[in-house]
């Protein structure tokens, strides 16, 4: 080295205010092996397919545009959302979000609850490996833990091992399950996370077999499939309100994502007129069902309702408060992805909590992030 | 209505498209087998990138139940975000009367092909 040099001080980073948290955003490994790789044995070894890693296409119902954005994949190559620059450039640069949250669908349920929770051990390492430290020198990604819904013991394991991380910031149950949300099978799960102060976020995750069972019957379309999600969000919703669970733990926050919202109003209608009138059927339930919602429960805004006539999605809120209770999502890079403006439809002064506020409340983010390039 | 350079036409192959900036607006110009379209790059449903879609197809019924048609493959261009189909020949949507792309009439002259928008 030649002469003095004066080391300068790295610039101070100016912080920009957030303006859009995206809760749903779907992230992939570049390829199964990527993912295998975090596998533990025996499970990684034995031979299993990896279509215990594709919780997305399915041979029972085949979503349009085999369920992703057809403009999602990225020139180098790999499957939708696993190219950390290109889906930057869609998700924060085209669509404008400050954060995203991730949701990895990577976890097939699969009938041995060892196996699944195995598969779920795996997510999460990888996930903090890439998108969560790799992929996230800005600091603008945050996760969501796999969990096996299925065996409890293995859940609060997972989430105990992982407690305290500053990336997992919610907990995920897969919906599909034998068991609705409330009954007392997960109450050591929604203990722990409510001690640690995680909501649990509940997404449809496609299952194969029985569980895509609809009380009626198999139905023959994908689209009967999707207009359904609401029903089974609903179904968790009713157990988790009626068993009590929000008066055992007043702490517990459930995010309900992609399973629509504006049935939540109707539904709350009859479930507070049943307790108002016949409350004795749930002496654990001390307060109207729709206020355990407004203090217990988001629900994401996508994928968004659109009635032809757009004032019919606002009047229906007279019980509940759109702007109180919806958090926006993308759903980047699935095809029924909604841009933020979207939430044009709602109300003027909700639109800053739909997009930002709720979810930073909910969550617990900061307000400011540092200014960061993203390349 | 101005004339507007794609390029050569033989830089456009069979079954391949497009999608130039004229004047700020983004149009999609496809060759489909020997016919040529044009539509804008902006689906009327929800802002999505349309020109990037599949081309493909739709269903009609046939007399049972369960009858289905495979008709107008090749004809349709759906969208890359929602899957809502368009006529590439006319921009009307498949499903919705009410929506239509605005489509440009594209010209063949001296070796190139050009888009009147």
């Amino acid at each position: 080295m030649s002469g003095t040099q004066v080391l300068e001080q790295p610039a101070e980073r100016q912080m920009i205010e957030v303006s859009i948290v995206d809760i749903d955003v779907h992230p992939s490994p570049r390829s199964p092996d990527e993912l295998r790789s975090y596998v533990p044995d025996p499970w990684r070894t034995t031979n299993w397919s990896n279509e215990v890693f594709n919780a997305i296409g399915s041979p029972v119902y085949e979503a349009p545009n085999k369920a992703q954005r057809r403009d999602s994949y990225s020139p180098v190559g790999g499957p939708p959302c696993s190219d950390p620059v290109f889906s930057a450039k869609q998700l924060f640069g085209e669509a404008g979000v400050d954060y995203g949250i991730l949701i990895p669908l990577t976890v097939r349920p699969t009938a041995n609850p060892a196996h699944e929770a195995a598969v779920c051990a795996a997510t999460n390492m990888w996930l903090k490996d890439t998108w969560l430290s790799k992929y996230n020198k800005h600091g603008r990604y945050y996760g969501a833990l796999r969990v096996s819904s299925r065996d409890t013991d293995l859940a609060v394991r997972e989430i105990e091992k992982w407690a305290g991380d500053e990336h997992f910031i919610e907990v995920m149950l897969n919906p599909y399950t034998d068991t609705p949300a409330g009954q007392s099978r997960y109450h050591p799960i929604y203990e722990l996370v409510s001690r640690l102060g995680l909501p649990i976020v509940l997404h449809a995750n496609r299952s194969p077999g029985m569980r895509l069972l609809s009380p009626v019957g198999f139905s023959s379309y994908f689209f009967e499939h999707h207009s359904l999600y609401s029903m089974m969000y609903a179904d968790h919703l009713v157990s988790l309100v009626f068993e009590g669970v929000f008066e055992k733990f007043p702490n517990l926050k459930v995010t309900l994502v992609e399973g629509g919202f504006s049935w939540v109003v109707p539904l709350a209608w009859r479930m507070d007129k049943l307790w108002e009138e016949i409350g004795s059927e749930v002496p654990n339930v001390k307060r109207r069902p729709s206020e355990y919602i407004r203090d217990h429960v988001r629900l994401s805004t996508q994928p968004i309702e659109e009635p032809p006539n757009r004032r019919d999605l606002v009047d229906l809120w007279d019980l509940m408060d759109p702007g109180q209770l919806l958090m926006f999502a993308t759903d980047y890079p699935h095809w029924d992805y909604d841009a933020p403006r979207e939430i044009g439809r709602f109300p003027r002064e909700a639109r800053q909590r739909i997009l930002r506020d709720n979810a930073l409340d909910w969550y617990n983010l900061p307000s400011t992030r540092p200014d960061v390039p993203l390349a | 209505m101005k004339r507007h350079l794609v390029g050569p036409v033989e830089e456009l192959l069979p079954g391949n498209r497009s999608v130039i900036d004229v004047e700020g607006r983004k149009v999609g110009v496809f060759r489909i087998e020997s016919r040529y379209y044009a539509l804008s790059n902006v689906c009327p449903h929800a802002g999505g990138p349309l020109c990037f879609g599949d081309i493909t197809g739709t269903t009609v019924v046939g007399e049972e139940h369960y009858d289905l048609e495979w008709v107008d493959s090749g004809k349709i261009l759906r969208c890359p975000w929602h899957a809502w189909e368009f006529y590439l020949a006319t921009g009307q949507s498949v499903g919705d009367s009410r929506m239509k792309v605005p489509t440009y009439n594209v010209v063949l002259e001296d070796g190139n092909i050009y888009v009147e928008v």
